[in-house]
């Protein structure tokens, strides 16, 4: 008898104790969101599209030289020939200045990262795209996400295609290999598709984005509204040579937005409140990238080695082509030795160096960063007229602008190649340091030179590209490759 | 927990009838008639005992079935008794392993009695080792057990893997049990003096019942237990110096940089793919002979040029000679240049090297009585690394209680705690690590600031020297690492980390009847981490403001379970048996902060002392495992032997239908010494074999809900709150599984002169995890591409794992034994994900028919003799950059000079040793005991990372190889050692080629200790029971193939600029009272 008893017990024991609640082997994460939970409703959505905003200045994959949209800015100067390198320093962007890194398959600054960095965008709109439709929320929240996402998108797929592909030529059939055509949330791999087929989703993202963002008040000047997505239209159809409908989505795009004053023109570039600033990023303190900052390498006065060293400098030739009185002839010192540039403790003074760019607090490597400025889609208007043929309107849009950096300044006289070239070098000038030239050089299928300046040769190395080298196409970064097993395949090495 | 408590009160009311039936009483003795104390009584077949008192006494009720006693003891032989015999027992000194009484999960067994090996090291073998981690006594210990060297900042753990490489993408490591029960703390916290016995679980048989966590095997840890009848105080004091035990690699000196950085960079310039300069007019640029323009370049041609004086930032380290005149257009060395300005400040690593040192202090206390027993333990480490800013201190308390107040109850508490505090130097690998810096600035920069004419020491205004950060105003540019200086920063960072350890272990013991018992366990592992780091204002990455952070981390893991153990004899027929419950439950909080702009510059990094918040983070992980356990033993008059185990495993990392899953073993041994045609046999004393089967899982390594498809919190813009992509699903993924299966033989022959053991084991990994990484066209997040994890892959380690020891001289005065150990293992992957059959890793891919470890590289050809090119085999033919050279025997090769257009290929090499282990020797002569132990490996392929590094093609300011003086130089010049050439360094010099193979082969004396025992007619005169002195040194040598590489500082076999080894050489002295 009791030894039943004592079975009893054991068996009560294992059966009691057996039993766990029934959500013992739930948990959950606490610095992620399911996917599942991002888009049911509207206001969930909103904060993949703010999301997205930040992805501008992110630190990005623990690079230094990359913080978000400012590496691809730096790289497109670093190889061009305005910006000039005045010292080797801790080596960052030397060897893009050089023409190496985008050249070489495995580098992580120009070729891993232009490519992976826009295809995150893409990737991110895709999601916003595909799935926005079903959430529950007003029609105008669910136009303006989708609207945002699908501008982010044909943005992107711009910024790369431009590198990674061949130039757009409209007298060609352009049908060299693009990128990867992704345009739904999908795994496994896809084949490039053909430069033209890469631009005709550009333009059909971007006319879609336009036609549903008619009425979105954006909060602030991150959020893109009509005026950003006229405004990416016109710079594509720029970079395609269509010049009717550059110049008319640039004077589009620019509408409600003045040019700045004399006196913000030289206070640092630094503040995204400026009355120029069209689209960009305010970057506050809690969201500092450190290193990974704009600021860090094209600022005059931030206390980094990059910046003691190796202040960046203007081209002597193209500074030679400032006229006395233009306001922007003061962001540089020709002299390298007027202490009234400000230099971080220690620096360097190096003829030609910058203060077009200053970080407002010189303990902090941060500061606004302006994507797109009233003045570009001026230059735009400019040049696409100029380039069809319409010299009155050409003249006058640059009028507009150039009156307002140098008072003195009178309507143009040149017509043809000579207005062409004037406002080419108002360009280069407004522009300097933004991240325009290689695009610039690129589209308008000219050499890279930077004989007879400022560039110290053992620095830059490379002085001398014809225009429609294969050095104008970046390589296909090899994991890509590798990740599609050569189903995407590299450009000519 | 209430569950627990109900439980116990009715086991308390039910077992309350036992009533014994008779009381015996006896005295234990050995064969001298010297009382045994601590030796377990069992009443046979029952879970039933009590052990011996001081005197060797002991009395036991035993009830009316009992009817024989087993009396057993870690050093005697078991022997069994009537009761009527049972008064007097002599025990002989125990010389079978087989005896031996041996940790198995969830209980303890007799070796005999086991389907598998288990390698133990207990207290007694590493008494003369003076370790700090625990771990290290597990090196060269057993075959099976392969180790890293370890970093030699102190506190730093070796890796550890049994039989092979069980996971990619997961951990390899093992399992590490502590008393019983799975442990999340670092093994750097258990004091090795608190350690019984270190046991190493390797097979099916003796690891499955640990189910999904032990498919990398298992080290089990037991901790000491006070022995009754024995009281006891010991203490320690260890005493020892700390040195680097790998030399540095041999570099270039500052007579042999400079020409070979002035044909660098004239090179650079010669052979420029556009614009090249001719020869001559190269020649005087890169010495510095043109005219100069007003910011100090050459113009040549309308444009401007540095020289060789400038590229290297304007250092001139020569006495009397000029900035222009350093190197002659012929590209030697100005004659005049034959003292240095500042040749006593050249040696970077000198300038953060000191003394180290290690002192370790103990004191343990250990008693009982029949009823009771304890155990105590305190200890203090204190070590300082050999580098500055580079030290532990550690203290660490233990206290033990066991107690069975009444005889069907047994119940005991061990309570450890440690607390670490550590200084360690700054993110190894990093610009910041003084050993990277070091090893790479040019052998002309000095540490500190000097007068460029004079060479003096450049002071400042207290009149201290200062370092030379590379671009102090007015004086030289240094190229490397420009305005950073790893020593300088090192000396003013901070990284300090605390860890706070404690660990409860509790069980109780219900006895209720005489076959079956029940145990209930229950502990808790807290550990708590908190990091201190501050990057100064001054250089570095926290210049200009100054910044700091703080790191709180809190680990809780809590493991109980319940446990029916069952054990009875039918006849000659044994069966033994387990069921039970364990829940697991593992919490870790994390909270991050981190201010920038400093305050006050007086050595406050508290926050208070910043202005900004620039980040602050905080997240929990949580993961729980339920499981229900059971095993089966069951053998025939101890010659056969059979066991099976279950054990059903839940996993909250995984997707509700896939949470679930079953783990086994099946085993079984056959003792032929015991067979009748064998036990006259004159000279096998013991022969078993056996074999077991079973399956384990691994999902360690995997993060929180690695199956879930993620958006990351915190991309927020301003004020907006925002999300963005940051994972892909996966709701398949599940547990890795390993299906293990072994045969060995245990030998023991000639007297016991020879034994050891031979295995066979064959682990095969099913449903590998990779992390398979997506095109970059889908997107990914600011950490890179995209990764979904996959149960995917299959592998296996297969191999053959020997021990065999030899009691060489057994003496009265003198005896000498050696053990040699060697495994050889093939590890090989059998199926890769469909849509990745290749993956290439860093220097290695991955694919079918190949190890994980197996070097997938550019196929490096060799130099030019013509130019001076590297040459790889070509990829694509492209007339740009391909030759067609006619190789040795006549054959064509084409080649090319383009890296980025080199063929890769499988070289046919890993870094899987052929063969690896130990021999061990250890020796006794009357009161001297010595004992060492070589480490070694044959076979393996290095990829010398740090080697490569010296061998650039001339970057400005890094420093080179001596080998570089082999360099090609001239047309006609065949070496293996490329054109300097600054400009293009990836495609002639450093990029990642076959070039850089070394064989890892390599022996390693590991330790090497004395020890000597005072005689005891000294001991008395100080009230002592024992005393002994020694004198260890542990890293002792290494004989490798290049000078300064580190063989075998990862499994992987690509070694960096990582904290070298140390060299730990110690006297010590143990006191018992």
């Amino acid at each position: 008898m009791r030894i039943n008893k004592r079975f009893i017990v054991a068996a009560l024991a294992v059966s009691m104790l057996g039993s766990c609640k029934k959500d013992f082997l739930e948990t959950v994460p606490t610095s992620s969101v399911s996917e599942a939970n991002v888009f049911t409703n509207t206001n969930d959505a909103w904060k993949v599209i703010n999301g997205m905003h930040r992805f501008l200045y992110r630190q990005m994959y623990s690079s230094q030289a990359l913080g978000g949209q400012s590496g691809n800015m730096i790289l497109m100067d670093a190889l061009g020939e305005d910006l000039v390198m005045t010292g080797e320093s801790n080596g960052w962007w030397i060897g893009e200045y050089k023409w190496n890194s985008h050249r070489l398959a495995t580098n992580t600054v120009a070729v891993y990262y232009n490519y992976l960095y826009y295809f995150s965008f893409i990737s991110n709109a895709n999601m916003v795209i595909a799935n926005i439709d079903n959430a529950a929320g007003p029609q105008a929240d669910k136009d303006a996400i989708k609207a945002q996402a699908l501008a982010y998108r044909g943005w992107a797929y711009f910024q790369a295609i431009q590198l990674y592909g061949e130039r757009f030529d409209k007298t060609k059939a352009n049908d060299g290999p693009g990128l990867p055509l992704k345009i739904t949330p999908s795994v496994g791999a896809t084949p490039r598709v053909s430069v033209k087929e890469i631009y005709d989703q550009i333009n059909k993202d971007l006319d879609q984005a336009i036609s549903l963002l008619g009425a979105f008040t954006r909060p602030n000047q991150s959020h893109i509204n009509i005026n950003v997505a006229r405004g990416f239209k016109a710079r594509v159809a720029l970079a395609q040579q269509d010049w009717a409908t550059a110049a008319q989505m640039a004077a589009l795009a620019r509408q409600g937005f003045a040019l700045m004053s004399n006196t913000d023109y030289v206070s640092g570039f630094n503040n995204y409140t400026n009355p120029e600033c069209m689209w960009g990023y305010k970057q506050q303190e809690d969201q500092t990238t450190f290193f990974f900052s704009f600021f860090a390498y094209l600022s005059g006065n931030y206390n980094s080695t990059n910046i003691r060293t190796n202040p960046k400098a203007i081209n002597s030739l193209l500074y030679a082509k400032i006229r006395t009185g233009d306001v922007r002839r003061g962001l540089w010192d020709p002299t390298g030795t007027n202490t009234a540039f400000p230099i971080p403790p220690s620096g360097s003074r190096r003829p030609y160096m910058n203060k077009k760019f200053l970080v407002p607090n010189t303990a902090l490597s941060i500061g606004d960063v302006m994507l797109m400025r009233t003045s570009e889609m001026y230059l735009i208007e400019a040049e696409a007229q100029a380039r069809a043929g319409q010299i009155t309107p050409a003249k006058q849009a640059l009028f507009t602008l150039a009156r307002q950096r140098d008072a003195s300044y009178t309507l143009s006289e040149n017509t043809g190649d000579a207005l062409i070239e004037e406002i080419m070098v108002q360009r280069r000038i407004e522009l300097w340091g933004e991240g325009f030239r290689f695009y610039d050089l690129k589209r308008l299928n000219l050499p890279l030179d930077r004989s007879g300046a400022n560039h110290n040769v053992t620095l830059a190395l490379v002085y001398n590209v014809p225009a429609g080298d294969k050095r104008w196409q970046f390589l296909i970064p090899q994991v890509e490759i590798n990740n599609t097993l050569g189903i995407v395949t590299q450009n000519p090495l | 927990m209430r569950k627990l408590l109900f439980t116990l009160t009715a086991f308390l009311l039910f077992a309350g009838p036992l009533l014994a039936q008779r009381v015996v009483s006896g005295k234990v003795t050995d064969d001298k008639g010297k009382p045994l104390a601590g030796v377990s009584v069992m009443i046979k077949g029952t879970l039933i005992g009590t052990v011996t008192n001081a005197d060797g006494n002991y009395t036991i009720t035993v009830p009316a079935n009992g009817r024989t006693l087993v009396f057993s003891s870690t050093e005697m032989t078991e022997k069994e008794s009537s009761l009527d015999a049972a008064s007097k027992i002599t025990l002989t000194s125990k010389n079978s392993s087989l005896d031996e009484v041996v940790v198995v999960a969830y209980g303890t067994a007799r070796r005999a009695s086991l389907t598998s090996s288990i390698p133990r090291i207990t207290a007694d073998d590493i008494k003369n080792r003076p370790l700090v981690n625990v771990v290290n006594a597990l090196v060269g210990s057993a075959p099976g057990i392969q180790t890293t060297t370890g970093s030699g900042a102190p506190g730093s753990s070796p890796g550890i893997r049994l039989r092979g490489f069980g996971s990619y993408n997961l951990s390899s490591s093992p399992l590490i049990v502590v008393d019983g029960v799975p442990y999340d703390g670092g093994l750097a916290n258990i004091n090795p003096e608190d350690m019984e016995s270190i046991s190493t679980l390797k097979d099916a048989s003796s690891t499955s019942l640990y189910g999904s966590r032990a498919a990398n095997g298992v080290i089990s840890i037991t901790t000491k237990k006070g022995k009754s009848g024995r009281n006891n105080l010991s203490f320690k004091v260890v005493q020892g110096v700390t040195s680097r035990a790998i030399p540095e690699y041999e570099k270039v000196n500052a007579f042999e940089y400079y020409p070979i950085m002035w044909e660098s960079y004239r090179n650079s310039l010669r052979y420029n793919a556009t614009n090249a300069v001719p020869l001559a007019d190269a020649n005087r640029l890169a010495s510095g002979l043109l005219p100069r323009n007003a910011a100090g370049l050459q113009v040549f041609n309308g444009n401007a040029y540095g020289d060789v004086y400038q590229t290297l930032g304007n250092y001139n380290p020569f006495a009397g000679v000029a900035s222009n005149a350093i190197v002659g257009e012929d590209g030697k060395l100005n004659p005049a240049a034959t003292s240095l300005l500042w040749g006593d400040d050249l040696n970077w690593f000198d300038a953060f090297y000191r003394n180290g040192s290690r002192g370790d202090y103990g004191l343990t206390y250990q008693g009982g009585n029949e009823k009771s027993d304890y155990f105590g333990s305190f200890n203090y480490t204190n070590e300082k690394g050999f580098v500055k800013r580079s030290d532990l201190q550690r203290f660490s308390g233990r206290v033990a209680i066991n107690t069975n107040p009444t005889k069907w109850f047994k119940t005991g508490l061990n309570i450890s705690g440690a607390m670490i505090n550590t200084n360690q130097i700054d993110n190894e690998g990093s610009i910041n690590d003084p050993f990277y810096f070091a090893r790479g600035v040019g052998p002309i920069y000095p540490v500190y600031v000097h007068n460029p004419t004079t060479g003096a020491f450049v002071l400042d205004a207290q009149g201290n020297k200062v370092y030379d950060i590379g671009n102090v105003p007015g004086f030289g540019s240094r190229p490397f690492n420009q305005g950073r200086h790893a020593i300088y920063e090192n000396e003013l960072n901070q990284f300090n980390y605390k860890r706070n350890n404690l660990s409860a272990r509790t069980y109780g013991d219900i006895i209720f009847t005489d076959y079956l018992k029940f145990t209930a366990n229950a502990s808790v592992d807290v550990q708590e981490y908190y990091e201190a780091g501050y990057d100064n204002a001054i250089v570095g990455d926290g210049a200009p403001a100054g910044r700091a952070r703080r790191n709180f981390t809190r680990t809780v893991s809590n493991t109980l379970n319940q446990l029916l153990n069952f054990n009875k004899k039918f006849g000659d027929h044994n069966v033994t048996a387990l069921a039970g419950h364990e829940s697991y439950s593992y919490t870790y909080n994390y909270l991050y902060g981190f201010k920038i702009e400093q305050g006050f510059a007086d050595g406050n990094t508290e926050f208070p002392n910043f202005s900004t918040i620039s980040s602050l983070n905080s997240y929990t992980n949580r993961e729980r495992i339920e499981s229900y356990l059971s095993r089966v033993g069951y053998d025939y008059k101890g010659k056969y032997i059979v066991t099976g185990s279950l054990r059903r495993d839940g996993n909250s990392k995984f997707a509700k239908d896939v949470r679930w899953d079953n783990f086994w073993s099946v085993g079984a041994a056959w003792r032929l010494d015991k067979e009748t045609f064998l036990t006259n046999s004159s000279w096998i004393n013991e022969l078993k074999v056996r074999g077991s089967y079973g399956k384990v899982g691994n999902s360690e390594g995997l993060g929180m809900s690695p199956y879930m498809g993620l958006y990351a919190l915190g991309f927020n813009n301003g004020p907006a709150f925002g999300i963005l992509q940051s994972a892909l699903p996966n709701n398949e993924l599940t547990w890795e599984t390993a299906k293990n299966w072994d045969a060995g033989v245990d030998f023991s022959l000639f007297k016991n002169r020879i034994s050891g053991t031979v295995e066979y084991f064959n682990r095969v990994t099913d449903g590998m995890i990779f992390n398979v990484g997506q095109p970059l066209s889908n997107g990914g997040s600011t950490g890179g591409n995209f990764v979904v994890v996959q149960n995917i892959g299959s592998m296996y380690n297969r191999g053959i794992e020997a021990t065999v020891t030899g009691r060489v001289f057994s003496r009265k005065d003198f005896n000498w034994n050696v053990t040699v150990n060697a495994t050889t293992f093939k590890n090989q992957i059998t199926k890769m994900p469909d849509t990745q059959k290749e993956i290439i890793d860093g220097t290695k891919k991955l694919s079918e028919g190949r190890s994980i470890y197996d070097y997938w590289l550019r196929d490096y050809y060799g130099v030019d003799p013509t130019d001076g090119a590297s040459l790889y085999r070509y990829n694509t033919f492209s007339t740009a950059n391909c030759r067609i050279l006619t190789n040795k025997d006549g054959g064509l090769d084409t080649v090319t000079t383009l890296i980025s257009n080199a063929k890769y290929i499988y070289a046919d090499r890993n870094s899987i040793p052929d063969v690896y282990g130990s021999i061990q020797n250890s020796f006794r002569y009357k009161n001297f005991e010595m004992s060492f132990m070589f480490t070694y490996q044959l076979g393996g392929w290095l990829y010398d990372n740090g080697y490569a590094g010296l061998m650039h093609a001339g970057t400005p300011g890094a420093n080179l190889h001596k080998d570089a003086l082999q360099r090609w130089q001239n047309p006609g010049d065949v070496t293996n050692v490329p054109r300097m050439q600054s400009s293009t360094t990836a495609d002639l010099g450093a990029g990642t080629s076959t070039k850089w193979f070394l064989s890892a082969t390599h022996l390693s004396l590991n330790n090497i200790n004395i020890a000597y025992n005072l005689p005891k007619s000294f001991l008395s005169a100080i009230n002592a029971s024992a005393a002994r002195f020694y004198i260890s040194g542990e890293n002792v040598a290494l004989f490798a193939k290049r000078k300064g590489t580190m063989v075998n500082q990862n499994f992987s076999g690509t070694n960096s600029n990582a904290y070298p080894p140390a060299r730990v050489i110690s006297a010590g002295i143990n006191v018992n009272f």
